[in-house]
């Protein structure tokens, strides 16, 4: 197991993979754009929603 | 997808104009049962976040999809139900609504789950689900009895002190969507379901309907309930601290890579529900954040474990080694989105655990060491 995680000897049972196609390719761009975009303004969300903290408090 | 596009946009000009009307006719009478429908800034991103990912997922329509049209309906009919729950104004709605979207999910995990155990999938999903249902209900029908209203909006100005029907309700709420969190010891389901489901049954279950537990807490516990939700925290937080620990210990024992992302939601929800009952702004906003930033990652994560389903048929994580050399892009893509889901900085899950370990260090100290120490544990399951 550990060599063939960290030596890159590969499981006989995955030769012949293909990579993403391009529909899935597409979908996880747009799925890590939101992830990274959360990450670095995460401000888009927080100061749209920080004004509903007095619905929940009083 | 065109008919897809052109179905989707009726339906929505549909729901705009019922929106207005009905809260024209909310104006006239508050206490109306029926159709109370409007928008605020906390329900906007989970209805965007429903979009994108049904969206999504009838994309992932393909030659080979079995009954693609019955496909679509279902995932009309879901993306009209979760609107239509976070949308709501009324408690009875948003519980009828909440109700409606077991069906589409239920005929996914039966006519596109992957095998035989979908029966015994479906069958504790749908168990969870109606035991969830019955503590709602009965914290609607005692909630109606206290205040003579199932609006909503009524709770902002009803505040329940001590007494023992508010008490009852606030049990009967809580236990209701601890169902439907999931909370520790009420997850049993979830793993199961997320195996048996398809990925876009999994995708569409993680992204969102985990969300509508959490979403539900917050239109109905806060703050009418807000006594017994600072007099019961320690209890809260002491589920939501075991639910953490117990979830994150268990993803590192599993084998298969759904059930690892299945349990580490449970820990995230934990998390969450901390955030929220720290009733500090910091912990509503983080715990506000998470959710949404979840709801992304953790669909991205299944939507890669069933990139590798399609193409060889096993989830064991033991079959995979060497797969950067073979697919170097999903390699590179899986670890970005594994780095998100421990909460590495400059991804979306950092931000809101780091506001909500913020908001709760402020509330309970004790209760925010065992979230610091909770956070080792994702690194070592994820990687």
């Amino acid at each position: 197991m550990y060599n063939r995680i960290f030596y890159g000897e590969v499981s006989p049972n995955i030769v012949g993979f293909a990579d993403l196609n391009t529909a899935e390719f597409y979908i996880l761009m747009v799925l890590t754009f939101l992830m990274l975009l959360g990450g670095v303004t995460p401000q888009i969300v927080t100061h749209y929603v920080e004004s509903e903290y007095y619905k929940i408090i009083i | 997808m065109l008919l897809l596009v052109v179905l989707s946009g009726c339906l929505l000009f549909v729901l705009k104009l019922n929106v207005n009307f009905v809260l024209a006719a909310d104006l006239v009478s508050s206490n109306s049962l029926w159709g109370l429908f409007a928008s605020d800034r906390m329900a906007t991103f989970f209805a965007v976040l429903t979009s994108l990912l049904v969206f999504i997922c009838v994309s992932l329509l393909g030659p080979r999809t079995y009954n693609p049209f019955f496909y679509l309906i279902i995932f009309l009919s879901l993306s009209f139900f979760l609107s239509h729950t976070f949308f709501s104004l009324n408690m009875l709605v948003f519980y009828a609504m909440f109700e409606f979207t077991l069906i589409p999910m239920f005929l996914l995990i039966l006519l596109w789950g992957s095998r035989q155990r979908k029966l015994h999938a479906m069958y504790m999903f749908f168990f969870y689900t109606v035991v969830g249902s019955i503590f709602l209900l009965g914290g609607l029908l005692l909630f109606h009895f206290l205040t003579g209203s199932f609006i909503i909006t009524s709770i902002t100005f009803v505040i329940l002190t001590a007494n023992f029907f508010a008490f009852l309700v606030w049990t009967c709420f809580f236990f209701g969507f601890a169902f439907k969190v999931p909370i520790v010891p009420f997850h049993t389901w979830l793993p199961e379901a997320h195996v048996e489901a398809p990925t876009v049954g999994s995708m569409i279950l993680a992204g969102l309907l985990l969300k509508v537990g959490t979403f539900g807490m917050l239109r109905f516990m806060f703050p009418g309930l807000n006594y017994y939700n600072l007099a019961l925290s320690c209890g809260v937080f002491a589920l939501a601290v075991f639910s953490i620990f117990y979830a994150s210990l268990i993803a590192i024992r599993q084998l298969d890579m759904k059930k690892i992302i299945a349990y580490s939601s449970v820990a995230h929800m934990g998390l969450v529900i901390i955030g929220l009952f720290s009733l500090t702004f910091l912990g509503f906003v983080g715990s506000y954040f998470t959710m949404i930033s979840h709801g992304v990652v953790a669909s991205a994560l299944f939507f890669l474990v069933g990139v590798l389903y399609e193409r060889y048929h096993t989830r064991n994580l033991s079959y995979y080694g060497g797969l950067i050399s073979l697919m170097p892009v999903y390699g590179v893509i899986f670890f970005l989105f594994i780095l998100a889901n421990i909460g590495f900085p400059f991804t979306s899950n950092f931000i809101g655990e780091l506001l909500i370990l913020v908001g709760i260090t402020s509330c309970n100290i004790f209760v925010a060491l065992c979230c610091l120490f909770s956070v080792v544990l994702p690194p070592i399951y994820s990687v």
